[in-house]
């Protein structure tokens, strides 16, 4: 049973797919974050990908209505009418979830909303079907959300599913992340030699993945993925890019092809020592000759569990659009680059079999096959 | 969606035992690895540690845990401390990431199937043994360990399912289906067939 990716939004740095008639592929990022990660240091000032034209802070107003106009758009974009609302279940995966939102207490036991909050919302919110939950497992949380998205439609009576990747500016990931040393003080330069880290960014993506073909000219194809934990390190994939290859490798393989079928990588590319090594080791030992790749994270920063589904949703945004975007840096110091990325000039609709690529915190790696069909 | 849930076990604490203490629990019980873990995983740990050796027999082993709530006291320590001004630890940020406790029980025990960790309240059994399910028959000859956290403002317990693809020769078991309630699993003869439907 084939599933399909039939509708997306995504809003992020790079603007709102659903609204903008072009979204902007710059690599500057558009906010600057200034605070003292302690009491005890200097004022730091952190660059960020914040999702445009949303005044910064971490309200509960702001998270709550810019997710529910994401949603909102999708449902609009799909046509959905309300009776298969009540048959479309939602996933929903983020690292962060509502944490810039609470506040600490001392006094109860139990003083933190449910993980599940933000999918119990919009499930209530959209009159959607009972079966909704949050996928948690760190930078591949929402492409896993996918995965199992996928599975619901193929192996249950559900009809459709909404599936959202979610991140949302908040102290104590900026912080945290920080603290790791992790955050480049310039630009993300993924799969660049001198690569000086991540830089964070924000936003929310939806898909509505269907059993039914979309009625557009260019549309995705889900084929097959996997998902595994790397148990080397909590903090980073083993370097030499086994575990990566391992999970990469099944997906290929239970989607029926085979190395030489893959015509573009959309890495997960962070731009941080070990991730970037780790996933150029890994394309190395798996291709004879790595096809194209392609990276997103110059233009909207790592948005963490998010980052699955946004990127997803911008890889379907580009199908519609003759060129794709590739970061200034790449022709500039083309002598740094690891991996030849894919030139401007192809449209995304021209590259038969995508693989998307994505590693994690706590271990986990993803990944998953994209067929495109012209109709 | 059937499948068959051949052991059971939990593991529980009061939430007033500190981390200190319970490390050294769980480390004299099961002589299991406890250094810097905190509640949250050392509880679901020890599940795993009780459901047995019968967990070695797969030669394919997925992970899928569910929680209502994160580790609320690594969340809460790490907002006072937010609050406070205080430096953030990085370790102690990274062990907030839902997975975390799933990275260390996949590690202790080798399971290197698909490893999930999902955030569900209302019908968490169901939901978690619907993934179970899903994961099963992408792999006949895989097991599901399903943890499913549970906590009060007193007491935290970690529930652990042994679960396995349904085959002919199962029908012999008890048949159970749409379980409600994991506390009626403690009074259950085991193996049973367990069938959820949405």
């Amino acid at each position: 049973m084939a599933v399909y990716i039939h509708s997306s939004v995504c809003h992020s740095a790079c603007g709102n797919s659903y609204l903008d008639q072009s979204l902007r592929f710059t690599t500057e990022p558009n906010t600057k974050l200034e605070f003292a990660t302690s009491i005890d240091e200097e004022q730091q000032n952190i660059r960020f990908f914040a999702m445009d034209q949303v005044p910064l802070d971490s309200s509960e107003a702001r998270l709550f209505n810019s997710l529910t106009t994401v949603v909102k758009q999708l449902i609009k974009s799909s046509g959905l009418k309300p009776e298969e609302l009540a048959q479309t279940a939602l996933l929903l995966g983020s690292t962060s979830l509502d944490i810039g939102t609470l506040r600490p207490s001392e006094d109860k036991a139990l003083g933190l909303p449910k993980i599940d909050r933000l999918s119990q919302y919009l499930q209530q919110k959209f009159k959607l079907h009972p079966f909704h939950l949050v996928i948690n497992t760190a930078c591949t949380a929402s492409l896993n959300a996918v995965l199992y998205g996928k599975k619901l439609l193929e192996q249950t009576n559900i009809q459709q599913v909404i599936v959202i990747g979610c991140e949302f500016y908040n102290q104590l990931t900026t912080k945290g992340f920080h603290s790791l040393d992790l955050l480049s003080s310039e630009q993300l330069l993924a799969f660049h030699e001198n690569r000086q880290g991540l830089i964070l960014g924000e936003g929310i993506g939806a898909l509505l993945l269907t059993k039914t073909q979309p009625q557009q000219k260019n549309y995705y194809r889900l084929m097959e993925g996997d998902s595994a934990c790397d148990t080397s390190s909590l903090t980073m994939t083993a370097e030499d890019g086994s575990h990566i290859n391992t999970v990469m490798s099944q997906a290929i393989k239970k989607s029926g092809l085979n190395a030489n079928n893959i015509d573009l990588v959309k890495v997960h590319g962070t731009a941080t020592y070990n991730n970037d090594i780790a996933e150029y080791n890994a394309l190395i030992s798996y291709f004879n000759s790595p096809p194209p790749i392609m990276a997103l994270k110059p233009f909207i920063g790592h948005t963490l569990g998010a980052c699955g589904v946004i990127e997803l949703a911008l890889l379907d945004y580009l199908l519609a659009k003759p060129t794709i975007p590739v970061a200034d840096y790449i022709s500039e110091q083309a002598q740094s680059i690891m991996l030849p990325f894919a030139s401007a000039d192809h449209a995304m609709s021209s590259f038969a079999h995508v693989l998307v690529n994505h590693c994690g915190f706590g271990g986990n790696n993803a990944a998953l096959v994209l067929e495109t069909v012209q109709s | 969606m059937k499948m068959t849930l051949f052991n059971y076990a939990y593991f529980s604490h009061s939430r007033a035992l500190d981390n200190k203490s319970l490390r050294q629990q769980v480390k004299q019980k099961y002589a299991l690895g406890v250094r810097r873990l905190d509640n949250f995983t050392l509880c679901a740990l020890a599940a795993v540690a009780e459901l047995g050796t019968e967990i070695q027999a797969y030669k394919k082993l997925s992970l899928i845990s569910c929680a209502q709530y994160f580790s609320i006291e690594l969340i809460q320590q790490m907002l006072l401390d937010l609050k406070q001004n205080r430096a953030i630890r990085p370790l102690d940020f990274v062990a907030t990431v839902g997975n975390a406790a799933n990275f260390y029980i996949a590690k202790e025990f080798s399971i290197d199937g698909s490893n999930l960790f999902i955030g569900a309240d209302e019908d968490a059994l169901t939901k978690s043994l619907l993934l179970s399910s899903l994961e099963l028959n992408a792999d006949k000859e895989a097991a599901v360990i399903l943890l499913i956290w549970q906590e009060t403002e007193q007491e935290r317990f970690c529930h652990a399912l042994l679960l396995g693809d349904t085959q002919e020769q199962h029908n012999k078991y008890a048949y159970q289906p749409n379980l409600k309630y994991i506390d009626e699993l403690s009074t259950m003869d085991l193996p049973v067939v367990l069938e959820v439907n949405l």
